[in-house]
């Protein structure tokens, strides 16, 4: 890659290992629901293996970033492409108070699954009657 | 070239933007959530298209699909008149409602193959079928004499 190459992108590129590389990330397709006393995602990340999928919450941002292990093979020639490339990013942002110590992740078939328990004190509590 | 990939299936487009859901949760949500198996939900969110690639080698053609959520017994691939078809094929009975998922694709691949041959692998939610080419499509060195 030439310099000039290198400015015409610049900002979304960086040199790795003296190597331009273009950061982009796909948004998964994703369902919340909402249970008494958590909140269950669920990401379609298909191509993505557990040891390279990342979860992390930070304050009240919760990233979901995969990367696929479904690359094309050397020697593989495409006659046609219709899948989107590219790894996957989910940044969501979280208005109610999580118990960070107890969320809890499952990746199969491609799919994740994100178990948020609501913290301590947002949680629904039943007031007994005297 | 832009390729749409998913076509929004009705029930889902209520989760597009999680920060309105989140400040108002009871917002058209309801309790249908409860009655789906998650990856059935997932898998309905692409009911209406299943991309697929195709690529070739000098020794096979490879063709990929994504069927996040899926099992491998609920996956069935045939082989007919030159038409590689696909399809995921999936039950589920809750306690009083029933969900089924059926997707199907069905791509054309050349006549030449090993049809005995082919195989298939699921893998993280993407399909891999391997179709060998017979031999008198792969490339032949022609000695010059």
């Amino acid at each position: 890659m030439t310099d000039t190459e290198l400015k015409e992108t610049h900002g979304a590129t960086e040199a790795v290992n003296g190597e331009a590389k273009t950061e982009y990330f796909l948004k998964p397709r994703y369902t919340v629901r909402q249970e008494e006393d958590a909140y269950e995602v669920g990401v379609v990340m298909p191509g993505v293996q557990k040891n390279n999928l990342s979860v992390s919450l930070e304050d009240d941002q919760l990233t979901v970033i995969g990367t696929r292990s479904d690359t094309v093979p050397k020697g593989w020639r495409p006659l046609y492409e219709e899948r989107t490339r590219g790894d996957y990013r989910l940044r969501l942002q979280l208005n109610v108070e999580i118990n960070a110590e107890a969320v809890s992740a499952k990746l199969e078939d491609g799919v994740l699954s994100l178990r948020l328990p609501l913290a301590e004190a947002v949680k629904p509590r039943r007031i007994e009657i005297q | 070239m832009k390729l749409v990939r998913y076509n929004e299936h009705p029930l889902l487009s209520h989760f597009n933007d999680l920060d309105r859901w989140f400040s108002n949760p009871a917002e058209g949500l309801g309790n249908f959530g409860r009655f789906f198996e998650l990856a059935d939900r997932l898998a309905g969110a692409n009911r209406y298209r299943l991309a697929a690639d195709l690529y070739e080698d000098d020794h096979n053609f490879y063709a990929r699909v994504e069927l996040p959520g899926a099992k491998k017994e609920d996956v069935n691939v045939e082989l007919n008149n030159g038409s590689l078809t696909i399809s995921y094929n999936r039950k589920t009975e809750g306690d009083d409602r029933q969900e089924s998922v059926d997707l199907r694709r069905s791509l054309a691949v050349p006549d030449s193959i090993k049809a005995d041959d082919i195989s298939a692998k699921l893998e993280d939610g993407v399909l891999t079928v391997t179709l060998p080419k017979a031999e008198e499509r792969k490339p032949r060195q022609i000695s010059v004499n």
